[in-house]
């Protein structure tokens, strides 16, 4: 039986007039990764901050592994580890005095202390600079810190708050690669971000978030699913063009396109059936000649576009 | 405890990198004491002390006695004396605030002390009031000594046709083991006799003020790092993060106000009282300090609105509680409105302690203290249960 390693319930947050989370409801159980995702605005940030015991909820509970947050707060966080959306370390000291600091937080102590702030420097790849101050490190730099201050006390829930956010390409896949080995470690992840190729990379599970309700929630494939319950293809094609749509439009429950900007291309959808690739080149064959297939898959941007008629990053 | 020595801990080494911690326990502390004594000088200024003189007696002794003590440079140096023609004259002089209090010699003050040495005579001090209460027993206490230490003289003069210095000297002879015989040293409270004496400990409240303002300040930059955030989701309970900041606070405004005082003192020689006094009433003082800081950082939500508010708190206190202007030369209301402020009851701690008062003099100003620090205590714990960001 899977065990609910997080779990909220009917969260609401308001400030004044504005209802910023509106009841939300949803569970990561223990070991998968979580995403939530939602343009800015949506309610992420605060929903995070409820879950790590920063904000209280005006009603609604959160639990971690069975420990309500409101009655117990000192349990359950010492089983969260937090990674803010901003780098929250203190400049004027070093990395390894950052990380120390948030490790004795936890309660970590000597012998200890030192060898998990030695492994999670060692996972963010910031040995060789770990005593230098904080100050001087590059903004990736940072962010690699501050993910390592979430993780020093070895948490068994880690929550991370859009962690890539103005990261250079290189330090965010760097940071990706963390998150990965950690889920891959068998730690429970809850990650936000409004990037939609990070919450397909990283995460199990995926909850879509519109003004402070989870409006979709299941497996990347199972959202994208919903979207187009058929399939999509793209057929590049040698030869008349427009007779070969014709002939691929005549397939019973299939739509075909050709795309704007490379006229060779026919795009085909079809809305029942596993695959209707075969019947597509079977319906072609004798009318042009096929160069190449490929399924498309629908993105979650587009599902969240469909869900919400919102662009992720409006 | 240990999670809050290790916030402590962390942000007393920050406070040593940036040098804030040298600059509020040593550097800015020795500067102020310094300008101070330089400022006020170590001799003694004019306190502005008018004293009433009535002279009901009219006799050769009487005119004696108050021509010497009027004469007598260090009467001269801080008391104004007016002579006024009654009693009468005295009672609506105090009543109008134009004397502190007035001295009657009564009409047989010559003939009682040709009979039988004793002395008669009549201190006029205001009903009510600091002025009228402190102030003026610390003038009349002086010139009293004065009158006391001449009265002999005259007396001795009169009754062995001796000149006056001699007599003095005779009554001295006679009168080793009273005090009145030489000018007392005691101190004027609110118009000390060495003004550093009264306007050190005020500046040590004021910098009091402000070095706990440091560790508060440090609260805001949290919030606007996010580090605070940070801490919060810790299992760290959200007193602990205040109290940590409070422990900085006030350990950098009790170094801050003993290093002002040790300079004061080692420096330039000034006396604040009893040492043991001093200490009690800094670390109480200390205390309501911190606790009044901390809570006010509690409440607004903007770094900016509460570091100004920290400023115009500082600096309102300061006024008001007679640390840069002299408690006792404002208006009896005012006075009262001090009481309001920890900088009020402090400033009375250290006049008492300046007037040769001790521990046993303080309990007023260290419970008011006490009671302003605990109630604002309290206050912070309620506002940061409900949360800290």
């Amino acid at each position: 039986m899977l065990t609910a390693a997080l779990e909220c319930e009917g969260l609401v947050k308001r400030y004044g007039s504005l209802l910023a989370v509106d009841g939300l409801k949803f569970s990561v159980t223990e070991g998968e990764a979580y995403g939530l995702l939602g343009p800015n605005g949506s309610g992420k940030s605060t929903t995070i901050e409820m879950v790590v015991g920063v904000l209280i909820p005006d009603s609604g509970t959160v639990r971690v592994h069975g420990h309500e947050m409101a009655r117990h707060p000192l349990r359950a966080k010492r089983l969260v580890g937090y990674v803010p959306q901003e780098v929250a370390l203190y400049p004027d000291l070093t990395g390894r005095e950052n990380l120390r600091y948030f490790g004795r937080l936890f309660g970590l102590r000597g012998q200890r202390l030192r060898r998990r702030v030695a492994e999670v420097l060692d996972v963010v790849g910031l040995a060789d600079r770990a005593d230098e101050r904080l100050g001087t490190y590059s903004g990736g730099m940072q962010r690699r810190v501050n993910i390592a201050a979430g993780l020093v006390h070895e948490p068994k829930v880690l929550v991370l708050d859009e962690p890539t956010v103005g990261v250079d390409p290189q330090s965010r896949n760097a940071i990706l690669e963390s998150v990965e080995r950690l889920v891959a470690g068998g730690t429970t992840v809850l990650y936000t971000s409004h990037y939609m190729e990070e919450v397909e990379r990283v995460c199990d599970r995926v909850g879509i978030i519109d003004r402070g309700r989870i409006i979709a929630e299941g497996r990347p494939e199972e959202l994208m699913a919903t979207l187009s319950p058929g399939g999509r293809a793209e057929v590049e094609v040698d030869g008349d063009v427009q007779a070969a749509g014709v002939a691929v439009a005549a397939l019973p429950g299939v739509a075909v396109t050709v795309a704007d900007h490379r006229p060779r291309l026919l795009l085909v959808t079809w809305t029942e059936g596993a695959d209707r690739l075969p019947d597509v080149l079977q319906a072609l064959n004798g009318v042009a000649a096929v160069v190449r297939t490929a399924a498309v898959r629908p993105s979650l941007e587009e599902v969240f576009l469909h869900l919400t008629g919102t662009s992720l990053r409006d | 405890m240990r999670i809050i020595l290790v916030m402590s801990g962390r942000e007393l080494v920050a406070r040593l990198r940036d040098w804030t911690a040298l600059l509020v326990v040593l550097v800015a502390p020795v500067v102020l004491a310094s300008l101070f004594s330089f400022a006020l000088g170590r001799a003694d200024p004019v306190a502005g002390g008018v004293l009433g003189v009535v002279d009901l007696d009219g006799s050769e002794l009487s005119a004696f006695v108050i021509d010497e003590v009027a004469g007598s440079p260090e009467v001269a140096a801080s008391v104004d004396l007016r002579r006024l023609p009654t009693e009468e004259a005295a009672e609506q002089a105090l009543r109008d605030g134009d004397v502190e209090a007035a001295v009657i010699f009564p009409r047989d003050f010559g003939a009682t002390v040709q009979r039988s040495g004793g002395q008669s005579l009549t201190i006029l001090t205001p009903a009510e009031g600091a002025r009228g209460g402190i102030a003026a027993r610390g003038v009349v206490e002086r010139v009293s000594a004065e009158v006391y230490a001449v009265t002999l003289a005259a007396r001795v003069a009169v009754a062995t046709g001796l000149p006056a210095d001699e007599a003095r000297s005779e009554a001295e002879r006679d009168h080793a083991r009273q005090p009145g015989l030489t000018l007392d040293e005691h101190v004027m409270p609110g118009g000390s006799a060495v003004a550093a004496a009264y306007y050190g400990p005020g500046m040590a409240l004021l910098f009091g003020f402000f070095a706990v303002a440091v560790a508060a300040r440090s609260l805001l930059a949290e919030r606007r790092l996010g580090t605070l955030a940070r801490t919060r989701a810790a299992p760290v309970a959200a007193l602990a993060v205040v109290a940590a900041k409070g422990l900085v606070g006030f350990l950098f405004a009790l170094l801050g106000m003993l290093a002002t005082w040790g300079s004061s003192v080692l420096l330039f020689g000034a006396d604040w009282g009893d040492p043991l006094g001093v200490v009690l009433l800094f670390t109480v003082f200390a205390l309501a300090a911190t606790g009044l800081t901390m809570a006010l950082v509690s409440g607004p939500r903007t770094g900016g609105e509460a570091e100004g508010s920290l400023l115009v708190l500082a600096f309102t206190f300061a006024v008001l509680g007679g640390n840069l202007i002299n408690l006792y030369r404002m208006p009896e209301y005012m006075q009262w409105v001090s009481l309001l402020t920890p900088n009020g009851w402090a400033t009375r701690g250290f006049s008492i302690l300046t007037t040769g008062g001790g521990l046993s003099d303080l309990g007023g100003p260290l419970l008011a203290l006490a009671v302003i620090a605990v109630g604002f205590a309290a206050v912070v714990a309620v506002r940061f249960r409900k949360g800290l960001t």
